[in-house]
């Protein structure tokens, strides 16, 4: 390689320098709130601008991407910066100044073509969550053919309580001889029972199935966390508000955010109780004929009681 | 000797007409359509019955025995709901006992009043069972009078 002449190095190297100092103050860097873990920088589209006080940084949206931990928005950010400078004066003066409103949001998360790709974003899990138990949602359908369906769900019904489950759901047609029983049981003990039901009788069908929500949760975690740090944040700037028309807007903005946490709770108790609990549908049939039920009445020893009653008394009057 | 004869058969036919009739008077809006030594049925307008009969019973089972065996065939093989029980006593203090009866025949719910008394006699035992039937709602309009005739039943 040719050795580059000493003045064009120096030069060079100042303006990257100089680059780099002017995106890291327009991007507000040093300012930047613990919380903003979101990939791109910038505040949401119109609904953060209003409150924000910041040198540009803003409350986060759902819309925005998320990045795995904080250090890697950090890392993130240096590289984008980096690369920023790399691509030319043009692109590195584009970040709008920390003052007023900030601009619309590019498309976030999607990563600049050639820019290196910070080792933590992706859809690989994040640390945290896969060193932690996978969080696996179990659900199996059998059906079994068995010589008496009632007993068979009577026996099974049982065999959950024992296990700490529970009957969620039961149904059944005496007449067709079927008879189905959803169980709630404990994940631990899911496949224990799925094999125990060979011994009911013979099993005819059999799907069972494991959906991983490890991610899903943990994504909803990250966002219920950042929702509530943003809903506290708002919070303090409510107490500073002092117009009108700021209050109402902030006000707003934690009643949404209010409502998005508790959904976003709610999904998250559905799926832990979706964790906890697998839930198996187990379909009993018989070939046998169904039974036919016998007189409703039988005679009593004792005559004198068969001759009374409501009937004999209307139809022998 | 034939008119002694005649005059003595002639009385006993009286005191056994005399007894038939005193078995138990009916309610006033009931119409006594049959009755005999044993037994007496009586109706009201709205065909509400109330039949009161005697079954002799050589085992003397006595009162708690048929209470309970007339009690679980009731619930038991005709599928009755008790709605009540009750002691109850005769005009002599007879101990009885009643029950209150749900059924429902032909799609419409009806209730029944059961009395249970138990006569010693020489070689056997008399079950006398006096019931009083009607529709669910025709049922209540008459109970208190049925049970206030219970009180007047002559052994």
């Amino acid at each position: 390689m040719r050795a580059m002449p000493m003045p064009l190095a120096v030069v060079l190297g100042l303006v990257l320098l100089g680059l780099n100092l002017t995106a890291c103050a327009s991007a507000g860097y040093g300012e930047r709130p613990a919380y903003s873990g979101y990939e791109g920088g910038g505040a949401p589209a119109g609904e953060a601008g209003g409150y924000d006080r910041g040198g540009g940084s803003a409350a986060p949206s759902d819309a925005d991407g998320i990045l795995t931990t904080e250090s890697a928005a950090e890392e993130r950010g240096v590289f984008d910066f980096i690369d920023d400078a790399l691509a030319g004066p043009a692109k590195a003066e584009s970040p709008p100044p920390p003052s007023g409103p900030p601009p619309p949001a590019p498309a976030p998360a999607a990563p600049k073509a050639g820019a290196p790709v910070p080792p933590s974003t992706g859809d690989k899990p994040p640390v945290e969550a896969s060193a932690a138990k996978r969080l696996v949602i179990y659900k199996g359908s059998l059906v079994v053919l068995v010589p008496v369906v009632e007993a068979a769900i009577e026996k099974l019904s049982a065999r959950a309580a024992e296990l700490s489950g529970y009957v969620e759901n039961q149904s059944g047609n005496s007449s067709a001889n079927n008879g189905t029983v959803t169980l709630r049981v404990p994940a631990e003990k899911f496949y224990a029972l799925v094999n125990e039901l060979g011994s009911y009788g013979q099993v005819t069908q059999k799907n069972v199935s494991a959906s991983d929500v490890t991610k899903t949760v943990f994504d909803i975690e990250l966002r219920m966390e950042t929702a509530e740090k943003s809903r506290q944040r708002l919070l303090d700037l409510l107490k500073s508000a002092t117009k009108m028309e700021e209050i109402l807007q902030i006000e707003n903005e934690v009643r949404r955010l209010t409502t998005e946490i508790e959904a976003m709770k709610g999904e998250l108790r559905f799926l832990k109780d979706q964790v906890a609990f697998s839930t198996l549908a187990v379909t009993f049939y018989s070939n046998a004929p169904p039974p036919i039920a016998g007189p409703t009445r039988t005679r009593s020893r004792f005559e004198w009681i068969n001759q009374v009653g409501i009937e004999q008394v209307l139809y022998n009057f | 000797m034939l008119r002694a004869l005649s005059s003595a058969l002639l009385l006993l036919l009286a005191t056994g007409v005399a007894s038939c009739a005193t078995i138990m008077e009916p309610p006033e809006r009931f119409l006594v359509v049959d009755k005999g030594g044993d037994f007496v049925k009586a109706i009201t307008p709205e065909e509400s019955k109330l039949w009161l009969r005697d079954f002799p019973d050589d085992d003397r089972g006595g009162l708690a025995f048929w209470r309970d065996a007339l009690k679980a065939d009731l619930e038991d093989n005709r599928g009755y709901v008790i709605i009540s029980e009750a002691e109850v006593k005769d005009a002599a203090g007879t101990p009885g006992h009643e029950f209150v009866l749900e059924s429902t025949v032909n799609g419409r719910a009806v209730r029944e009043l059961l009395a249970l008394f138990i006569y010693g006699g020489a070689f056997a035992d008399t079950v006398r069972v006096v019931e009083y039937v009607a529709e669910k709602q025709a049922f209540a309009t008459e109970v208190g009078a049925v049970r206030a005739s219970l009180t007047k039943l002559k052994p």
